[in-house]
């Protein structure tokens, strides 16, 4: 006569209970792939940080009908202070909201002038993390320049096409690098801590103001 | 059959019958799609701050009249023109509020963006006020009892906040707009009122 001793339960399945583990991180990286796929790249999530003064690059490809191409933007904050109720593109002088103030940031900017960086956002933010983005139509269309970022007069091009290269050479090309006044409207009780700027998201500089 | 195999048939019997039970339970009490599907609605009156995730919206007035006065036309109605004027601040980023709605006690609805309806709301800063206005057209049988929904978003109101606020319409009111030729609508306007 023979005993035989059953294998246990545990052992038995020992096999299952291996692979439950990543079957379960699987299904959950299959899950937040929606975030990825439609959170995500919808707005600034991934920081490069530095300090006011000190010069930061912002480098990215990007994919267009034209083709892929890459651009860099070398940006370094050089202050945020008091500003003053842009002219219009009428010239007249803007009115400031009730409870508003006017701030300027000093922006000095590098970038090859082929480069199409018109599409830069420019934000700040105070310290309890509130965000006040550079909007140019809050105060009507013509209040305040279409882009932050690039001069008015020689903008450079929106795109790599050659008809949108020889536009902007024909409107003259953008300086190799510049400095630019950014009027930015707050709300009166607005302490800005840092300056943001991107130019697709999700990666954006997030420049520490001293 | 051995005793221990009876046993081990007679735990996974039970253990069965359990998670179907279970199962059963769940479906029976967990809610619908409808019911997971709907805004966080928080309920307000005129003249109260209504707080719909990106910041707060206090309607201010409403008004009432049988044609409408804007800065793009003048148009007449059968039914009735409400303006609702009304504010809203941004909390923590630089949005606007999209999306209003009018709804009667029956059920039916009016958006401020569809046919000649109007909702001038533009984006402002957190902290500043932004002073907005929509005309809505609506049939004066229905919208006795009848209250304004408003929301960050025009086009995902599921999952989020909206703000249900009582117009205080009643028969007198709607009597006394019935007899009110003209009202007048403006655009947005940033600041404090």
């Amino acid at each position: 006569m023979t005993s035989t001793t059953q294998p246990s339960w545990a052992r038995r399945n020992k096999w299952g209970l291996i692979l439950l583990l990543p079957a379960l991180v699987l299904a959950l990286l299959a899950a937040s792939s929606r975030v990825q796929l439609f959170w995500w790249s919808a707005d600034i999530h991934h920081p490069i940080s530095g300090t006011q003064g000190e010069p930061l690059l912002l480098s990215e490809t990007v994919q267009s009908p034209e083709g892929t191409y890459k651009r860099s933007v070398e940006l370094t904050v050089q202050g945020v202070g008091p500003g003053q109720a842009p002219t219009s593109s009428t010239g007249q002088l803007t009115d400031t909201p009730a409870g508003a103030k006017w701030l300027s940031i000093a922006l000095h900017i590098k970038a090859d002038p082929k480069a199409p960086i018109n599409v830069c956002r420019v934000a700040l933010r105070d310290a309890d993390g509130r965000r006040t983005d550079y909007d140019p139509t809050m105060l009507g269309i013509g209040t305040l320049p279409v882009s932050p970022c690039v001069p008015e007069d020689h903008p450079g091009p929106t795109g790599i096409s050659k008809e949108e290269q020889s536009k902007a050479e024909i409107a003259g090309p953008r300086p190799a690098e510049y400095d630019i006044d950014v009027p930015m409207l707050v709300a009166e009780d607005f302490k800005a801590d840092q300056v943001l700027f991107w130019l697709s998201p999700p990666t954006y500089l997030e420049i520490s103001l001293r | 059959m051995s005793r221990r195999t009876r046993t081990t048939r007679a735990i996974t019997a039970v253990t069965a019958l359990a998670v179907f039970g279970l199962g059963q339970l769940l479906t029976a009490h967990l809610p619908d799609e409808m019911t997971s599907l709907r805004p966080f609605q928080t309920k307000g009156r005129i003249g109260e701050s209504v707080d719909v995730r990106t910041g707060t919206v206090r309607v201010q007035t409403v008004n009432g009249g049988t044609s409408l006065s804007s800065p793009i036309a003048g148009m007449r109605t059968s039914h009735l023109w409400v303006v609702i004027a009304y504010t809203f601040t941004p909390s923590r980023a630089t949005t606007g509020l999209s999306s209003l709605e009018i709804a009667a006690p029956n059920g039916m609805r009016w958006s401020g963006t569809e046919s000649r309806n109007q909702n001038s709301c533009t984006t402002s800063v957190p902290g500043l006020p932004i002073q907005c206005q929509a005309a809505i057209e609506v049939p004066a049988e229905y919208i006795v009892g009848a209250h304004a929904e408003l929301a960050p978003n025009a086009f995902q109101r599921q999952y989020d906040a909206v703000a249900v606020i009582d117009l205080a319409i009643t028969p007198d009111v709607v009597a006394k707009w019935k007899a009110t030729p003209e009202i007048s609508t403006q655009g947005s306007t940033l600041g404090a009122s």
